[in-house]
C-alpha cells in the first residue's frame, strides 16, 4: 500500500515537471494547429469579419494550378533531398565508425559545422556562388569550360537548391547513424566475421537491420523538416525562376501575408499537414510491419 | 517542513508579481500624463536621420507629446503595419507606398483628414496644402474620400551610365534612346561578355520580385493605349494585340536582343550603382542619394526620359508616392495629425538628398538645385502612368511578374503567357 502511494506520489509529481513543457506546445503548437483547421473553413482578410465558405477553400486550391506546381515541387525536392541525404550520411557515418578512418573528430566537426549555421546566412552566400561571376561559375567555366545557369534555369535551379540543403544538414543525420551504429554490439560483428562473412554480408545482414530504428526516426524526421522547407527558397529565389521552386510553405507564406487570404493559406496548410500525417503513418506501418 | 518551504516560495512570487505590477502601474501612470504617438515607417537611409530628428523637434516643441518612431524594411512595413493594427498594438500613424495603401483605405482602418489639426476649416483647403492631384497620385484618396497626406512623390526615369557609353563608342549628347528600339541598339553596344560569360548587362531589372517588371509593363501598356489603372481595364486589355506586343518588348530584352541576362545580379540598382549595367528603369530621383552608396560616380550616370513607342502614347515611368495616415485606433486623433503635419512640413530637408515631397511650401527652386537632371523628373512625373488602385495589387503584380518568368525562364511564347495571366486575373478576381 505504501508502495503504490509512493508511486503514484512520483507519477503526479512527474506530471508537474512535464507540465510547462505541454503548456508550451499546447499554446504553440496544438491551439494553432486546430485554430488552422478551423480557419481553412472561413474566408478571412485579417481584419474584416470571418465569412464561413465550408470546404470552399479546399475546393478552389485543388483546381488550383499554382497549387500542384508547389505540391509536386515540394515532393521533388522532398523525396530526392531525404534519398540523397540518407544515402551520403549513412556512408560518411560508416567510414567515421571504421577503424581505418584517421583524424576522425576533425571530419566530424567539419561535415557537422554547416548544420549549426543559421539557414539565412547559408543561402545568401550560396546565392552569390551561384551567380554568373560567382564562385562555382568561376570553376565550372575555368575548369570544364561551360557554365550552368545556377539559379535562371527552371530545370537547373531546384537541384541547386537540393545541393544546399544536402550541404547544410547531412552532418545532422550523419550524427544519428554514428550513434546508431554505435549501439550495434560489436560480438555480432565477430561472430559474422568468424563465421566468414564479408563487408557486404555484415552491412546487409547485421547493420542494417539494427539500424532499423534509427532508420525510422531518421527518414521521419527528414520528410518532414524538408517537406517544411521555407527560408532556403525564400531568400535563394522567392520561388522563382518562375515559381519552379516554390514549395508549399512559400505558397502558404505569400497567399497569407501577401495576398491577405488567411482562410485559403490555412486550407494549405491543412493539405500540407495531412500529407505529412500519411507518409509518417505509412513509413511506421511499413516499419512494423518489417519487424513482424 | 516542506509545506514550510513550498508556502515561503509561492509567497516571496505572489510578493515578486505584486512589486512588478504596482510598479509597471506607476509607470503607466506617469506615461499616461503625455500623449504618446506610435508612427511605423519605411526605413530609408540617408533619410531616416531627417525623420528620426522630426520626431525629436516635435517633442520639442510639444513636451507634452511623446513620438516614438519605428523603422522596418520597406517590403517588411505593410506585414508589420497589419499585424499590428490586427493585434490592437500601439500603432497611431504609419506611412506606406500607394501600392498598398488602397487596401488599409478600402478596409477602413485609417481616418479621413482631421482638418481642424490642420487649423483649418476644410478637408480641401488641407488639401490645398499640396499640389494638386498630389494625394491620389500618392495613394492617399479612395472613393471619394481623403486619407493620407504625401510624405514622397516618385516617378520611375530610365537611368544610363554614360561612361559605359563613351566606352562603346556612342555619344551621351546625341545617343541617348528616345524609342525602345534605340534603346535595344544602345544597350546591346554596352553589353559585355567575357569567355563566354555575362559580365555587364546592357539592362537589368530584378525578376525576383514581381513588383519591379509589373512597374515597367505598366508603362509600356501604358503607352501602347491600355488601361492599366484600374482591375477591370488591366483585364480588358488581355484581349488585345497590343498587350502581346509589350510583353514581347519587356520579354524580348531578354530572349532575343540578349542585353540582359537574370543571373548575374539580382538588384538592378544595386547592380547600375556598381557599374554591372549600363541602365535601368526603376530609379526616381531619391536614386541620386542611393547611388552615392556604390562605387559609380554621379558624373558618370544620367537619368532619362523613357522610351516611347514611335506610334505609342506620351507615357512616362509609373508615379507613385507614399504617404502617411492616421490608424482608426490612434488614441489621440487631433494629436496624431498635428504630428504628422510636422512630420510632413520640411520638404527642403528631403530634397537635399532626391526625395520630392509635393507641399506647396517647397521652394520649386530647390527641386532644381538638389536634383541633378530635374527637368527630366518633371516631364516624365507630368506624363507619367497613374499605378493601378487595387486591394488585390500584390496577386495582380505576381501573376504579371509570373507572366513574364514565364517567357524568359520556360520559353513560352508570349501569346501563350497572356493566355495564363488571363485565366490567373480572372481566378484573382473571383
Amino acid at each position: 500500500m505504501k508502495k503504490v502511494g509512493y508511486y503514484n506520489k512520483l507519477q503526479r509529481h512527474g506530471y508537474v515537471f512535464i507540465l510547462p513543457t505541454l503548456l508550451f506546445f499546447s499554446i504553440f503548437l496544438i491551439i494553432p494547429m486546430f485554430n488552422a483547421f478551423q480557419l481553412s473553413l472561413f474566408k478571412w482578410n485579417l481584419v474584416g469579419p470571418k465569412i464561413y465558405v465550408g470546404l470552399e477553400n479546399f475546393i478552389r486550391l485543388f483546381k488550383n494550378e499554382r497549387f500542384w506546381n508547389s505540391y509536386l515541387v515540394t515532393l521533388h525536392f522532398t523525396f530526392l533531398t531525404v534519398i540523397i541525404i540518407t544515402f551520403i550520411s549513412f556512408w560518411i557515418a560508416l567510414a567515421l565508425t571504421s577503424k581505418l578512418l584517421r583524424f576522425k573528430n576533425v571530419l566530424q566537426s567539419m561535415i557537422f559545422l554547416p548544420v549549426v549555421l543559421m539557414m539565412v546566412p547559408v543561402a545568401v552566400v550560396w546565392q552569390f556562388m551561384f551567380q554568373t561571376t560567382g564562385l562555382l561559375s568561376v570553376i565550372f567555366v575555368n575548369v570544364f569550360r561551360f557554365n550552368i545557369p545556377w539559379l535562371t534555369s527552371t530545370k537547373i535551379t531546384p537541384y541547386a537548391m537540393i545541393l544546399v540543403y544536402v550541404w547544410k544538414y547531412t552532418g545532422f543525420y550523419m550524427v544519428m547513424f554514428i550513434a546508431g551504429l554505435l549501439g550495434i554490439p560489436e560480438v555480432y560483428y565477430e561472430s559474422a566475421t568468424l563465421d566468414g562473412a564479408g563487408f557486404w554480408a555484415r552491412l546487409i545482414h547485421i547493420t542494417i537491420p539494427q539500424l532499423k530504428n534509427t532508420l525510422i526516426l531518421m527518414l521521419v524526421s527528414c520528410i518532414i523538416f524538408t517537406f517544411g522547407t521555407f527560408p532556403l527558397q525564400y531568400v535563394m529565389t522567392e520561388g522563382g525562376p518562375s515559381r519552379s521552386t516554390e514549395v508549399l510553405a512559400l505558397l502558404i507564406y505569400k497567399e497569407a501575408f501577401m495576398y491577405i487570404k488567411f482562410g485559403y493559406s490555412a486550407a494549405i496548410s491543412v493539405v500540407f499537414f495531412l500529407t505529412l500525417l500519411i507518409f509518417s503513418v505509412i513509413q511506421l506501418r511499413i516499419f512494423k510491419s518489417g519487424t513482424t | 517542513m516542506k509545506k514550510a518551504s513550498l508556502f515561503r516560495v509561492l509567497l516571496l512570487l505572489l510578493a515578486s508579481v505584486f512589486l512588478v505590477t504596482a510598479g509597471g502601474q506607476k509607470e503607466g501612470a506617469a506615461k499616461e500624463e503625455k500623449i504618446r504617438i506610435v508612427h511605423f515607417h519605411h526605413t530609408q537611409p540617408p533619410f531616416d536621420e531627417i525623420h528620426l530628428n522630426a520626431a525629436k523637434s516635435f517633442m520639442t516643441k510639444y513636451p507634452n507629446v511623446e513620438v516614438k518612431f519605428l523603422m522596418y524594411a520597406d517590403a517588411d512595413l505593410p506585414t508589420k503595419v497589419r499585424t499590428a493594427l490586427v493585434a490592437g498594438s500601439e500603432i497611431d500613424t504609419f506611412n506606406i507606398g500607394s501600392f498598398q495603401s488602397t487596401w488599409f483605405m478600402e478596409n477602413r482602418l485609417v481616418e479621413e483628414i482631421m482638418p481642424s489639426a490642420f487649423g483649418k476649416q476644410t478637408v480641401q483647403e488641407v488639401i490645398d496644402m499640396w499640389e494638386k492631384d498630389a494625394i491620389k497620385k500618392t495613394g492617399g484618396f479612395y472613393e471619394g474620400k481623403y486619407y493620407g497626406l504625401p510624405s514622397e512623390m516618385s516617378n520611375y526615369a530610365a537611368w544610363i551610365n554614360i561612361a559605359h557609353m563613351r566606352e562603346a563608342g556612342l555619344n551621351p549628347e546625341t545617343d541617348i534612346p528616345k524609342t525602345w528600339g534605340d534603346f535595344v541598339d544602345v544597350a546591346k553596344k554596352m553589353t559585355k561578355d567575357e569567355g563566354g560569360v555575362r559580365v555587364r548587362n546592357g539592362f537589368a531589372i530584378n525578376l525576383k520580385a514581381s513588383v519591379f517588371p509589373f512597374l515597367i509593363l505598366h508603362s509600356l501598356m501604358e503607352q501602347k493605349g491600355l488601361d492599366w489603372g484600374t482591375e477591370d481595364g488591366l483585364f480588358a486589355s488581355l484581349d488585345t494585340k497590343e498587350v502581346v506586343e509589350a510583353l514581347t518588348t519587356f520579354t524580348n530584352w531578354a530572349t532575343k536582343d540578349n542585353i540582359f541576362d537574370p543571373g548575374l545580379f539580382d538588384n538592378e540598382r544595386e547592380g547600375f550603382g556598381n557599374g554591372l549595367t549600363s541602365t535601368f528603369l526603376t530609379g526616381g530621383a531619391w536614386y541620386w542619394g542611393v547611388l552615392d552608396e556604390y562605387t559609380v560616380p554621379r558624373e558618370d550616370v544620367t537619368p532619362f526620359r523613357y522610351p516611347r513607342y514611335k506610334d505609342g502614347k506620351d507615357i512616362g515611368g509609373v508615379v507613385y508616392g507614399y504617404s502617411s495616415f492616421v490608424t482608426k485606433q490612434a488614441r489621440n486623433k487631433e494629436w496624431a495629425w498635428k504630428w504628422l503635419d510636422h512630420f510632413l512640413s520640411h520638404p527642403e530637408l528631403d530634397i537635399v538628398h532626391g526625395n520630392y515631397q509635393p507641399r506647396k511650401t517647397l521652394d520649386p527652386t530647390l527641386a532644381d538645385k538638389y536634383i541633378p537632371n530635374n527637368d527630366v523628373f518633371g516631364y516624365e512625373r507630368q506624363h507619367g502612368a497613374i499605378i493601378l488602385a487595387s486591394t488585390k495589387f500584390n496577386e495582380i503584380q505576381d501573376a504579371v511578374g509570373e507572366a513574364v518568368n514565364r517567357v524568359v525562364f520556360r520559353g513560352i511564347s508570349n501569346e501563350e503567357s497572356i493566355r495564363i495571366l488571363k485565366k490567373e486575373v480572372k481566378s484573382i478576381s473571383e
